[in-house]
């Protein structure tokens, strides 16, 4: 019996899906005209600023508005930490938030802030790891400022090791890094009488709705959030509208007029989540044979106050016989939020560095190495196939043994890592298309565009599915008057709101089928879209354009809608980084020359936007392998960098040349890729400079002090 | 000790005002995730009240925090 195709899956044959469609609000952007919350500008619009502690641990002991209020301009005043409170008159980092003012200007509002007179009595602080997890610092949290789990173990130590021809005992860290959005964090909130309008750079417009009904105790009815345009998120945009949300809104009421409240790059530093530090002290055995026979691993990190750090470990390769513990270490720091590929960085880099040192321990290369202790091959875990077409590729077998032998200062290296990431996705992710007599095609959805591409990935599958050009529809996203949608954090917009748009836009092609067909004499079924017209299956001629077609629709449009479905979407993606670096051993600096993506993201849907994803990808790991680095003063407990200066970033010069190389797996249906390339390449980077230099950087950033650190405890 | 896997909210034993972010987010798990890395826990929580990682409280929110021996805790 011949196999029945629902025609609201994936095509077999697409048009669209899969080609390299430019952005659909790319000319939109380069010309200033989108709009994002940071452009937002309403009529009698005020401006909010929000004092914050200096101090990583403090009691407010009082807070003195009345100068403030005389300021020039200022509309109101809030206090967000009350003295009088003694249930809640801590701050718990540098950055927390204690009181508010809105002024009719942004000048205003910053002068006004700075006469609000906050008298605090400074509480002693944790912010070193070691002092917490040597019992040396401060009591700050009820339970202790370490917090261990429950050890996990798997298969015999003693006879792992037993088996080992060689082992290892090192121990691999990774820092704190900040998110650093380009937009900043930030809110316009409007007040109609107990209806609110909230302009949010959010990752979930949907969820920011709730939370400020939620918090305010409206309905959320009440509330629409709007956000078009979005300038940066990894994750902390993922969360709640933040303190600076729910402040901006009180602000507003009380004021009775808009108010806009923009953080600063030192308060989106200080107090608006971070990537979690993440150690491990690993033994671990591996046979003469290359088989991981052992691992023994004790693991800390700190997500900050109160807040879990945890990360996988040992990540992905399989070992038979392990143990681990873990703790979350609790500091006077801001809190973690999730930050693209939340742990799998941390863990791949910890577990990574490892590999390359057992290779050489029993001499083997390092993708063989890796072959050898990788899972089953399988559509969810490709890495043998990949590593062995990417080294094919980028010439692998130039690779040296580790350590540079060509005389001179500068010597380059080669690194390879791989990577996981679940992703996935499902409903409720509704759409709604709409055809009108002109001709336009109008696709709706609540979903948001957080800097990914959105916009035309809604565009090619409605496109595809009606036989147009992708610059043919208008998505339309961004609002919750679109309609409910999840958030956009864990690689899960794609395949969470794919299929739904598929379904819409076939059922309204089948819509306007049925006013077609009586023109052409055939029944409905025997017609198809393609090529902008639409016409009898078996005999292209016998049709009309799709203008043409669309006259028939008459004043009414067509209307449709669809959700998610089951089967059109997947989960979990495979991928392997190559980078090549060359190191200045006089300077200590790394200039990454080249990394190469191969990744898989099950249906590839918009071809150039998902390369895209792979070049953010790899540029955000670049910038955790090399520059970033949340530094705190160790007296103190403040950041000492918290600015675009001192927190380093790359620059164009830094960016090496990166290959894309996408694998199509297109009977797996949609799966994210916001989080896959970002995991693997500060591994690969650090590998290679390990092969550049015959030294192990165990940590990270790579510094040049660190560099030149490492060079010296290698020679002696 | 505590489990190193993410604990879920439930509705009656946890907070109602407890949030984390696969509250809002539909990722899928995979089954052979497990084959690939053992549990572990980096979820975040905040206060649906205060819209931050601590309660009304001043003190941090978390699962195995916020299950009614706060005052502020709402079932």
């Amino acid at each position: 019996m011949a196999e029945t195709i629902d025609p609201l899956n994936w095509p077999a044959t697409p048009s669209v899906l899969g080609t390299r469609v430019k952005r659909m609000d790319g000319p939109e952007k380069v010309t200033g005209r989108a709009k994002y919350t940071f452009d937002i500008s309403r009529p009698r619009m005020l401006y909010g600023r929000i004092v914050r502690s200096p101090y990583p641990h403090a009691r407010v002991v009082s807070v003195d508005l009345t100068a403030a209020s005389r300021m020039p301009g200022v509309k109101t005043t809030l206090v967000w930490r009350d003295p009088a409170n003694t249930q809640n008159n801590l701050v718990m980092f540098q950055g927390d938030e204690v009181a508010a003012v809105a002024a009719d200007t942004e000048e205003h509002a910053i002068d006004a802030a700075r006469a609000i007179k906050v008298e605090y009595q400074v509480l002693p602080h944790v912010t070193l790891v070691d002092r917490a997890l040597a019992g040396t610092a401060p009591a700050v949290f009820t339970g202790g400022n370490v917090r261990a789990a429950q050890p996990q173990s798997t298969g015999d130590l003693t006879k792992g090791f037993g088996a080992a021809a060689h082992t290892i005992e090192e121990t691999y860290e990774t820092q704190v890094i900040t998110h650093t959005c380009m937009e900043t964090h930030g809110t316009v909130c409007e007040w109609e009488g107990e209806r609110l309008t909230a302009w949010i750079s959010t990752q979930g417009i949907n969820g920011a709705r709730e939370n400020f009904a939620s918090a305010l105790g409206i309905p959320q009815a009440n509330v629409r959030v709007i956000c078009q345009y979005m300038g940066g998120g990894f994750g902390s945009k993922a969360l709640s509208v933040g303190a600076e949300g729910l402040i901006c809104a009180r602000l507003a009421k009380a004021a009775n007029a808009p108010v806009k409240l923009m953080l600063d790059r030192k308060e989106e530093h200080l107090a608006t989540g971070n990537r979690p530090s993440a150690t491990a002290r690993i033994k671990a055995g591996v046979s003469a044979e290359g088989i991981i026979t052992a691992f023994d691993g004790d693991t800390w990190g700190t997500g900050g106050a109160g807040a879990t750090a945890g990360f996988p470990l040992p990540y992905i390769y399989q070992i038979a016989n392990r143990r681990r513990a873990h703790k979350d270490v609790f500091t006077n720091t801001a809190q973690q939020r999730p930050m693209r590929a939340p742990g799998h960085p941390q863990g791949s880099f910890n577990t990574e560095i490892m590999m390359d040192e057992l290779a050489d321990k029993v001499k083997m290369d390092p993708v063989e190495f890796r072959i050898k202790n990788l899972p089953p091959e399988a559509p969810n875990a490709m890495w043998r196939s990949y590593l062995r077409e990417g080294a094919a590729e980028f010439g692998w077998d130039k690779r040296h043994p580790t350590g540079d032998k060509t005389p001179g200062p500068i010597k380059t290296g080669m690194g390879v890592s791989i990577h996981t990431w679940g992703g996935g996705g499902r409903g409720p992710a509704p759409a709604h298309c709409e055809i009108a007599s002109d001709g336009g095609v109008v696709m709706r959805a609540g979903t948001q565009d957080i800097g990914t591409g959105t916009r035309t990935l809604v565009a090619v599958i409605t496109a595809d599915a009606l036989g147009l050009q992708p610059t043919q529809v208008r998505p339309e996203i961004g609002d919750t008057l679109y309609g409910v949608s999840p958030a956009s954090g864990g690689s899960t917009t794609a395949a969470s709101i794919s299929p739904g748009i598929r379904v819409a836009a076939v059922k309204a092609l089948d819509a306007l089928k049925e006013k077609v067909a009586p023109s052409l004499g055939v029944e409905p079924a025997a017609l198809v879209a393609s090529g902008g017209r639409i016409h009898v299956k078996d005999d292209p001629s016998k049709g009309m354009s799709w203008a043409d077609a669309c006259k028939r629709i008459g004043p009414q449009s067509i209307t449709s809608d669809g959700d998610w479905r089951p089967g059109m979407s997947s989960t979990t993606t495979s991928g392997v980084q190559f980078a090549e670096v060359k190191v200045d051993i006089e300077t200590g600096i790394v200039k990454v020359t080249r990394v190469l993506v191969v990744q898989d993201c099950g249906l590839v849907v918009s071809r150039l936007t998902a390369e895209s994803q792979c070049y953010g990808g790899v540029i955000g790991s670049l910038n955790f392998a090399l520059f970033e680095d949340r530094i705190l003063d160790r007296n103190s407990g403040q950041m000492v960098n918290p600015n675009m200066e001192w927190y380093l970033l790359a620059g164009m010069s830094d960016i090496p040349r990166i290959d894309v190389r996408l694998k199509n797996q297109p009977e797996r249906g949609v799966i994210g890729l916001g989080e896959p390339p970002t995991v693997s390449t500060a591994a690969a980077i650090t590998l290679a400079v390990r092969n550049a230099i015959g030294v192990s950087v165990r940590s990270l950033p790579l510094t040049p002090a660190r560099i030149l650190g490492a060079l010296r405890q290698g020679i002696a | 000790m505590l489990s190193l896997t993410s604990p879920k909210i439930h509705v009656g034993v946890h907070c109602l005002k407890l949030r984390t972010k696969s509250m809002y987010i539909h990722a899928v798990v995979d089954p052979d995730e497990a084959t690939f890395y053992d549990a572990y826990d980096n979820s975040a929580f905040w206060c649906v009240s205060t819209q931050t990682g601590f309660g009304p409280d001043g003190q941090p929110v978390r699962p195995d925090l916020c299950h009614g021996e706060r005052g502020c805790c709402r079932f």
